[in-house]
């Protein structure tokens, strides 16, 4: 046999057309199912194309940790201005009926209070946990209402420190203000009838001031009801 | 199919279901015969067959068009598997029963069993082709792929080229010295045939 004779052979053999359809059909539907058309590739394509790589992400994720230890201070203090501002919108959105309402719930102007705030340098959120360390005894709250409150603590410029509860509506519920008195703290806060119970200390207003024309109860500036 | 064509089809059968299912359709059938030639088996050629879409399928996501078609793209992987086979003497895949047993859902309209049994019989009636297969299976690897690409699937030099991913000259060479070899090989056969044939009739 020479070579041409072995090609002529190769190219004229019968060869075998066989095609199993019960293991075609199977194998389609097991490749239809397969996660590729469910999403798994975008992962592993992002993963093995290396457009993220893996020392990038651990690159990432140290500076983000980084970050959150550096700015561990300023980033509530994005969230407490967000606040602030939803508050103070709120407040000034309201009827001149309900913002009176609201002056004789609160026994201050909710609006300039939020002003205050804002400007604020250390304006931040305190969590429940917080504010209940600040305000000790936390008042009685047997609807678990205070649970749901934000709380706003920042410094006015006397150097009175204020928390302001605020509800889901954004609206101020009370407020409270501490200050050093022979270098102890006393506490003062204003009642509100839409949200609970937030008693005075002995149940009366214990300080009165007045600094600078302002008039303050327990270190709460107070405005003169209309 | 032409440049443009196949780089379409490339983004398509990527994305779409429904243009994989009729590529895999339009190519089962060539990637299971192309494997059973190198083979001559039929369970291994289904496990093979199996193993090279799920290896497509899974590496569809970084195929990009280089010069090289879809078609000669699922031959190179065929072709990478059958070799693991050939050169381990055994083969271990991702196989349809292992993919039950990982939760997937077959359907299976006919008795395997009896399809294989039928396949197997028919199989059986190309004997000419079974003697060819057993003598090109002897050789090298390297020599068995270029013959059974060129003359069982009728591929040209060039996509032959592309399927291995060598030079078309090198292709040429392994074809011609593979050639070479199967025919020193069957003459030899012949040989032998025709002195048993002799000392039988004597």
């Amino acid at each position: 046999m020479n070579k041409d004779d072995l090609i002529k052979k190769l190219e004229n053999l019968d060869l075998p057309e066989i095609e199993l359809q019960s293991h075609q059909r199977r194998l389609k539907m097991a490749l239809l199912n397969s996660g590729y058309w469910k999403g798994e590739r975008t992962t592993m394509a992002l993963l093995k194309k290396q457009i993220v790589p893996v020392s990038g992400i651990i690159a990432i994720a140290a500076i983000i940790v980084v970050f959150s230890f550096i700015f561990k201070g300023a980033m509530p203090q994005v969230s407490a201005q967000e606040i602030a501002q939803k508050s103070y919108n709120t407040v000034a959105s309201l009827s001149q009926e309900q913002q009176i309402e609201l002056k004789q719930t609160m026994k201050i102007d909710a609006r300039d209070l939020l002003e205050e705030a804002l400007n604020a340098k250390d304006l931040k959120v305190l969590t429940y946990d917080e504010f209940a360390s600040q305000y000790p005894p936390v008042p009685p709250d047997p609807e678990g209402k205070l649970h749901t409150l934000m709380f706003l603590q920042f410094t006015r410029s006397n150097g009175q420190t204020i928390i302001l509860g605020i509800d889901q509506n954004y609206l101020p519920v009370f407020t409270t203000a501490m200050f050093s008195v022979s270098g102890e703290d006393a506490n003062a806060s204003g009642p509100g009838e839409r949200g609970f119970d937030v008693r005075f200390e002995d149940g009366n207003p214990s300080t009165e001031e007045v600094i600078n024309g302002e008039r303050f109860i327990n270190g709460v500036k107070v405005t003169p009801q209309e | 199919m032409d440049v443009n064509e196949e780089k379409e089809l490339i983004k398509l059968v990527q994305k779409e279901p429904e243009v994989f299912a009729k590529v895999y359709v339009q190519y089962y059938p060539k990637i299971f015969g192309y494997v059973l030639k190198r083979t001559a088996n039929l369970e291994i050629a289904q496990d093979i067959t199996s193993e090279t879409f799920f290896k497509a399928l899974k590496k569809l996501w970084q195929l990009r068009w280089r010069n090289t078609s879809f078609s000669s793209w699922l031959y190179r992987i065929a072709t990478n598997e059958i070799n693991l086979y050939l050169r381990r003497g055994k083969y271990k895949s991702a196989s349809l029963d292992e993919l039950q047993e990982l939760g997937f859902e077959l359907v299976s309209l006919h008795n395997p069993e009896t399809e294989i049994i039928e396949a197997q019989e028919k199989l059986k009636q190309h004997q000419d082709f079974i003697v060819c297969q057993q003598k090109i299976a002897q050789l090298d690897i390297k020599y068995q792929e270029v013959i059974t690409l060129r003359f069982f699937e009728q591929k040209q030099i060039k996509e032959i080229s592309e399927i291995l991913g060598k030079s078309e000259g090198t292709i040429k060479s392994l074809l011609h010295r593979g050639l070479e070899k199967l025919r020193s090989s069957m003459t030899e056969e012949i040989k032998n045939a025709t002195f048993r044939r002799v000392a039988h009739h004597k």
